[in-house]
């Protein structure tokens, strides 16, 4: 009998979040992960996990693999107008869905475009700055969040961006200051090490745009109204603000789309990009969205090039038409525009399949509960586990090669779509 | 199997074949000889009458990675009325000014190109751009990594670092990011905005790193010739677009001693400052210094009048120009420590005195640049124009009557205050077939491409003559690649996927040791995860990567 022995992979780029860390330590024995060095919660959760429902099944049932693609095919021809929704997978399994979508005259939307769409809008309407993770890294000596702590989405953002241990300019990260803006933020990570604190402009999420606009107001030189929530005592808090902003050589305003109050949250990012611009004139600033996960990035940079839009396309006419309002999945879903949903969510671990009347095709990681509600459930690996493969981080401009962990047991998305493609 | 292209009019300037009448034969996808009289041949197309010429290569074409992406996110005003139709062998798409990778593919094929080069790869951005251009269907494809902004680089400078750790970089840059050139944008300007610096000429220095753009313009163009690398230093100066900037380029030129140097879009930096508006063409004096130093080799950056998007990598100049931007909106990116992206959507308008001028002095260059061994047609795509336009652009240089009858419509004051009425130059038809074909292969280093003799590849454009040269270049009745057919009457017929080109410059592996040091330090990616794979490259999908040599002087 073989033993059982213990292999470590170092280096490892982990898919689990947008921020995609590569410094892990991963070992592997009798098929199952072990996240070590450099796993957050996220990292562990997700390269830990181990479903059940290995098989692919359809009413439930388990099925050999052709089988479910056949009923897979069978759907897809007979609907009038599928959704390719979910798109938790990676550039190449980002490709093979907008290539399957335009075979089958499909829409294609990402599971959090209502978020990433939001940054979408204000770019269209009227542009922006922006920086990546690296020039935050080592140039920024004022950080701003904007309506996040970054911590829930990015676990890794302050030790691998905010307060590395070296930076190019030294002067820089020892003089780094962090600012926060809203409501319930856990401030003390912007502290750090024998640093002063960060100062927390505290207001609720749906006062955010109106500090914004007055900080944009008081860098003007003009003095905003003190009505609602611009007190006299704010006033004199934001005047300190602007004061640091500034001061500031080099200033980044970080923002989550997904945390910003939903009713509001264009005009958050808009107040944020037109802060930005309007700080450019004397010194430097750029803006950066967190978000992008389950391949939201690579989602979107794949549609880009591929059919000219971020997403929300559909191809139902045979050439790309992008909607953003009327081809948003879950809209299409609950009136029944579409009627077929094939679903992608290769990283997430509770798959987040929509509940839906229509016949669903579910392509996700293992699992039971998944394999029990969807039409045709077939079980895919993960990319940068079970497979190769690549993403882009969530500045959209760096991209990481991912590596299979394990000798996969199942299929990757692009893999089975393009199967599934040939069927059609 | 043997095919035979029978009767044609042959334009092949690295031959001297100028309008001959002969046969052509392809195996297997290779230029051969004419074979012996009994041999079978399998295939063959009458082109009795009809002018071929290899399959045409772009030497500067944005048209994969970060910034023409973000261009696509930014308008979909670009993309909505430009759809197009998928059908069974062909992807669906959409776009005008930064069509999406398929229809790029189609179109210029379309055209009769065969290979495309991106000139500002970001090496942060390169395995995206790979990924983009990957799904450039028909044409090759290749990049130059943009160097000259990245810290990594600034540092050495400003450190006083010898030539050789330099030039081990820039070989470790290139082979990392599967690069068939080096682009130098802005020289340290890009940096220097970073920094606050709102301007940069060539002798000024960069506030942090105190190095000037002389002294990384010299570095980065001795290295590119010590490593061998044969296309030379792509340089995209300092000012571009700025009134006056014609002595920067004419002290760029100066600046490199004789080292072999390529001025890209040297149009949009050809400008005096003289007249009513502070704004003139210096054509004539960048003609006349390219015509005297043959180590100079140009592209053009053409303008045309349209509605199109500017794309760069130049931060600097791109948030200076952020004024003009048509519609109103535009990005700016600082990227990696490495370099940067600004995007400012541009309409550029005939009635406009500025714009006119623009286009006239594109064409001054074009009509005074006496060898076109080393003048090359670009729009810089999409910045000059959309590379949609390039048949009218070739009509413009063979057709003097159309371009007076073109010079007539644009702003008078423009018309008055150029020579190009006077200029009566019509580029013959050999002459569009070195620039376009067999001199950008040269430039580049592409000894199969570019040509028709023996072992070319059989990368083949066969044209039905027209006296109007704009409908003549825009639809080929053929257009081979690797010998196989993909193009007729203008339209695609079959789609297959071309070659990565790339070169390898030999360096010392110490330098990997000072990179990892330094990755391990600044960088949030690590030096193993930057560096992209032969494999990872082929498996985004290109046929094959073709490694040019390098010959180290």
């Amino acid at each position: 009998m073989p033993v059982a022995t213990t292999i470590t992979f170092k280096n490892v780029v982990c898919p689990f979040c947008s921020l995609l860390c590569d410094d892990l330590a991963v070992s592997l024995k009798d098929g199952r992960l072990k996240a070590g060095h450099g796993a957050c919660p996220l990292a562990r959760h997700g390269l830990e996990y181990t479903g059940t429902a290995l098989s692919p099944h359809v009413d439930a049932k388990p099925v050999p693999y052709v089988d479910a693609l056949g009923r897979a095919a069978q759907i897809l021809r007979s609907a009038r107008q599928p959704l390719v929704g979910g798109m938790g997978t990676d550039v190449r399994g980002c490709q093979a869905a907008v290539a399957l979508a335009e075979r089958c005259g499909a829409a294609v939307d990402h599971m959090h475009s209502d978020a990433a769409l939001c940054n979408t809008f204000v770019l269209q309407s009227r542009g922006g700055m922006l920086t990546t993770l690296t020039e935050l890294r080592n140039r920024a000596d004022l950080i701003v969040f904007v309506g996040t702590d970054a911590l829930a989405t990015h676990p890794r953002f302050y030790e691998r961006c905010v307060w590395p241990s070296s930076a190019l300019i030294t002067s820089r990260l020892k003089s780094r200051q962090i600012i926060y803006i809203g409501d319930k933020l856990k401030t003390r990570h912007g502290t750090g090490r024998g640093r002063r604190g960060a100062q927390l402009v505290a207001c609720n999420r749906h006062e955010i745009a109106d500090i914004l606009g007055a900080l944009r107001m008081l860098h003007r030189g003009r003095n905003p109204a003190t009505t609602g929530i611009i007190t006299r005592a704010r006033l004199a808090q934001l005047n300190e603000v602007v004061r640091r902003l500034r001061a500031a050589r080099y200033g980044v305003l970080v923002w989550s789309a997904a945390e910003l109050d939903p009713t509001n949250r264009e005009l958050v990012i808009q107040a944020i990009s037109e802060l930005v611009v309007a700080l450019n004139e004397t010194t430097r600033f750029a803006g950066l969205a967190l978000g992008g996960a389950d391949g939201g990035t690579s989602s979107a940079n794949v549609c880009a090039w591929q059919t000219g839009f971020p997403g929300r396309v559909n191809f139902t006419a045979g050439k790309p038409e992008f909607d953003p309002e009327l081809y948003r999945g879950r809209t299409m879903l609950q009136s029944g525009m579409a009627d077929a949903l094939l679903w992608i969510s290769s990283f997430g671990t509770d798959a987040k399949l929509p509940v839906t009347q229509v016949p669903t095709i579910a392509l996700t990681r293992p699992s039971q509960r998944v394999a029990r509600s969807a039409k045709v459930y077939i079980p895919v690996g993960t990319p940068g586990v079970d497979h190769d493969g690549s993403l882009f981080r969530l500045d959209g401009v760096v991209s990481l090669p991912l590596r299979g962990l394990r000798t996969p047991q199942m299929p990757s998305v692009a893999h089975v779509l393009t199967q599934l493609r040939e069927r059609l | 199997m043997l095919v035979r292209l029978k009767g044609a009019v042959v334009y092949d300037p690295m031959h001297g074949i100028d309008g001959r009448r002969m046969d052509l034969f392809i195996r297997d996808g290779i230029m051969v000889p004419a074979p012996r009289r009994d041999t079978r041949i399998d295939h063959t197309y009458d082109v009795r009458d009809r002018i071929v010429m290899a399959g045409a290569i772009d030497i500067h074409t944005h048209i994969g990675g970060g910034k023409v992406n973000i261009a696509r996110a930014l308008l979909p005003e670009d993309h909505m009325p430009y759809a197009v139709q998928g059908s069974p062998i062909l992807r669906a798409g959409s776009g005008h000014a930064v069509p999406t990778s398929f229809i790029t593919g189609y179109r210029y094929a379309e055209m009769g190109y065969t290979a495309c080069f991106e000139p500002a790869m970001l090496p942060a951005n390169a395995r995206h751009a790979h990924a983009e251009m990957a799904d450039v269907p028909i044409v090759d494809t290749g990049a130059y990594a943009l160097l000259g902004n990245d810290d990594f680089l600034l540092r050495l400078l400003a450190g006083k670092t010898g030539q050789k750790v330099i030039n081990d970089y820039v070989a470790w840059i290139v082979n990392a990011t599967h690069a068939h050139g080096v682009k130098v944008v802005n020289p340290g300007g890009i940096s220097a905005f970073k920094f606050n610096q709102r301007d940069l000429d060539l002798d000024v220095r960069h506030e942090h790193y105190g190095v000037s753009p002389r002294r990384i313009l010299k570095a980065l163009a001795r290295a590119v010739h010590e490593l061998g690398i044969c296309h030379p230093l792509h340089v995209h100066g300092c000012n571009l677009g700025v009134p006056g900037n014609a002595e920067t380029t004419l002290k760029t030129i100066a600046a490199v001693e004789g080292l072999p140097l390529h001025l890209t879009h040297v149009q949009f930096h050809s400008y005096g400052r003289e007249g009513d508006r502070g704004f003139s063409s210096a054509a004539a004096r960048i003609a006349e210094a390219v015509n005297s130093n043959p180590n100079i080799s140009i592209d053009v950056g053409q303008v045309m009048f349209g509605q199109t998007v500017t794309a760069s990598g130049d931060t600097m100049l791109q948030y200076r120009g952020r004024r003009h931007a048509h519609p109103k909106k535009w990005v700016c990116m600082d990227i990696e420590c490495d370099a940067g992206c600004g995007v400012v959507p541009f309409l550029y308008r005939d009635h406009n005195f500025v714009n006119a001028l623009q286009w006239c002095v594109g064409l001054e260059l074009f009509l005074q640049v006496r060898d076109p061994w080393r003048i090359f047609l670009t729009t810089d795509h999409p910045n000059g124009a959309p590379f949609t336009t390039y048949p009218r652009l070739i009509r413009l240089l063979m057709d003097r009557a159309f371009r007076a009858e073109m010079l007539d419509r644009i702003h008078p004051e423009a018309r008055k205050s150029s020579i190009l009425d006077s200029l009566d130059r019509e580029y013959s038809l050999a002459e569009i077939a070195i620039m376009t074909r067999a001199a950008p292969a040269r430039s580049l280093g592409l000894q199969t491409r570019g040509h028709l003799g023996r072992g070319a590849a059989a990368d083949i454009t066969v044209y039905e003559p027209n006296r109007n040269a704009e409908r003549m270049f825009s639809k080929p009745a053929l257009v081979f690649k690797d010998g196989v057919l993909v193009v007729r009457d203008g339209k695609v017929i079959q789609s297959t996927s071309g070659q990565v080109h790339a070169t390898r410059p030999a360096y010392d592996r110490g330098i990997e040791r000072v990179l990892k040091q330094y990755f391990d330090r600044y960088h949030t990616v690590s030096l193993g995860n930057f560096r992209i794979g032969s494999d990872e490259l082929l498996g985004f999908g290109r046929s094959a990567i073709s490694v040019h040599p390098c010959v180290p002087r």
